[in-house]
């Protein structure tokens, strides 16, 4: 068996990206036009739509809170979303997982003490990936609660690093992702870096383990660029169709 | 009698009094961690191959590992499998009911099996019976007895007590493709190092180490650094170079990056503490399995 390689000698990732670089972002805000708030988002492969409705009136009453509003998220992965072909039930553990990491992250950044006794509905669906699953999903979620004009303390961005061949790199594709070494993915409010979010499971040196934490701020960074410029666009937009009717 | 009204009342503001004055409720200060105490094989039953029993203040977790011999999956044709059950019943507290896990038990059980299969404390091909055909898969049960606060640390810790006392036995594969356990003692499972927790509550930008019950619904976040330390190997003498196994904060309030690093220098000084308490008991129970072993 060959050793796969993941950084060349002339410094290029399998998928020709240099360590400090984020795979190409594309995002679009209120695709849907029923939902309260849309958003479309691919970070490299991998591609989410996420839906949000509310605030609405509680579900289950026993739910509710008198002081602020609950979050709900459901998570969604087609079955043709991987390699290979395979349908998970709503309470197959890595969906259960994945939806209760994104709502807490939610929780954190929406003031939900601006709507008391309601509730907001998250769906994720991811329909293609590529690794970065959970990165992806929350900012696709964080574009679609800003389109349902939801008040966020800032724009949640997230995104992954990682430590390969000896190197920190941004936002791991599956490959290499899957290949054992470290993934952290990392959600933040941009505004004071602050980390809302950050898992890791491998074994690093403390050194190396800051290093990706700051490689991963710093892919976080240039996530938000790209959002908020995307925000600003769809915005700029809906406003001039407002002026000229 | 008012000082219980204003804590029923408005707990925050009680913890907040409590918290500008360098003291918890319980007495404790912000980093203090409460008592750990651990004992190995308190489960006798010979199908348990390991077992631990945890206390940390009144938080109680039974860990119990047993083997069973299962095929390696396709994937990881080279691997033994590691399957985490954590069992949060009425038991421990009435915060919890019977029937399906609850998403802390949920979460707990990611957060364990992360640890043992990222971090990898032990090789999963150790595991391996014959590549392809059979494989131990170690089965982990963790039970809280009493729930007064931060399972995760007595869970994980448990883990590890355990880890250190495992022995996989010695097989003999027939000829029709079976295989069965042999008499003897077993080789220990090689653990290159210790997965040693500390969690944190975040209250309004303060580290509250080891939350208890009371604490875990005040703070607004809470957030897990696992480490590791070199033991003797490298030549360095006290503790030596930490390693960080696991960070795993999963959203709820903010962390800035210096408290991330501030969590990371006190879990660290906490893992120089426990690491002792957890060899000790993995060298009394060893002691006391000498002791009573027939033929001595």
């Amino acid at each position: 068996m060959s050793r796969l390689d993941f950084i060349s000698l002339a410094g290029l990732r399998p998928d020709g990206r240099r360590a400090k670089e984020i795979r190409r972002i594309r995002c679009r805000l209120g695709v849907l036009r029923e939902a309260d708030g849309s958003a479309y988002l691919e970070m490299g492969q991998t591609k989410v739509i996420a839906i949000v409705k509310g605030p609405h009136e509680v579900s289950r009453r026993s739910d509710m809170l008198i002081d602020k509003a609950i979050v709900n998220c459901e998570f969604n992965l087609a079955p043709f979303a991987g390699s290979d072909r395979r349908k998970r039930r709503p309470t197959d553990r890595k969906t259960v997982e994945m939806a209760m990491s994104i709502k807490a992250v939610f929780e954190g950044a929406v003031m939900l003490e601006l709507y008391p006794r309601t509730q907001i509905d998250l769906y994720i669906h991811l329909i293609q990936t590529d690794g970065g699953q959970l990165p992806a999903s929350i900012n696709a979620a964080s574009l679609a609660l800003t389109d349902a004009g939801i008040s966020m303390r800032d724009m949640v961005v997230s995104c992954s690093a990682g430590h390969v061949d000896g190197q920190a790199v941004m936002d791991l594709n599956h490959m290499e992702q899957s290949h054992g070494g470290a993934y952290v993915p990392l959600a933040i409010l941009p505004r004071g870096s602050e980390i809302l979010l950050a898992k890791m499971e491998a074994r690093l040196p403390l050194d190396i383990f800051q290093e990706v934490l700051a490689t991963a701020l710093e892919a976080c960074r240039q996530v938000h660029a790209i959002m908020r410029g995307e925000v600003r666009e769809h915005h700029a937009a809906l406003l001039a169709a407002q002026l000229a009717l | 009698m008012e000082v219980e009204a204003f804590q029923k009342l408005d707990p925050q503001t009680f913890y907040r009094k409590f918290l500008s004055e360098g003291v918890r409720p319980d007495g404790r200060g912000l980093q203090e961690v409460r008592d750990v105490a651990v004992s190995c094989g308190v489960l006798t039953a010979p199908h348990v191959a390991a077992s631990a029993l945890v206390t940390l203040g009144d938080t109680k977790v039974v860990t119990g590992i047993t083997l069973q011999v299962g095929q390696p999956s396709q994937a990881e044709p080279g691997c033994g499998d590691v399957e985490v059950s954590v069992h949060l019943t009425p038991l421990c507290s009435s915060m919890f009911s019977v029937g399906r896990p609850s998403e802390q038990a949920q979460a707990l059980e990611a957060l364990i099996r992360d640890v043992l299969t990222a971090s990898r404390p032990f090789r999963r091909e150790d595991l391996l019976i014959e590549a392809r055909r059979f494989a131990w898969r170690l089965c982990i049960d963790m039970y809280c007895l009493s729930y007064e606060g931060n399972a995760a640390d007595a869970a994980l810790l448990s883990v590890a007590a355990c880890l250190l006392r495992l022995r996989l036995p010695p097989t003999v594969i027939t000829p029709d493709g079976e295989v069965l356990v042999a008499e003897g003692e077993g080789t220990p499972l090689p653990v290159s190092h210790v997965p040693l927790p500390l969690t944190f509550g975040v209250f309004e930008g303060a580290l509250v180490a080891d939350p208890s019950l009371l604490e875990e619904d005040l703070v607004a976040a809470a957030l897990t650094v696992v480490q590791s330390l070199d033991e003797g190997k490298g030549g360095s003498g006290g503790g030596g170079a930490a390693r960080v196994c696991a960070v795993h904060k999963a959203g709820g309030a903010c962390v800035a990056p210096a408290l991330l690093a501030r969590a990371l220098a006190l879990g660290r000084s906490h893992a120089q503490r426990v690491l002792p308490v957890l060899r000790g008991a993995a060298a009394s129970a060893a002691a006391a399995a000498a002791a009573t072993a027939p033929g001595t």
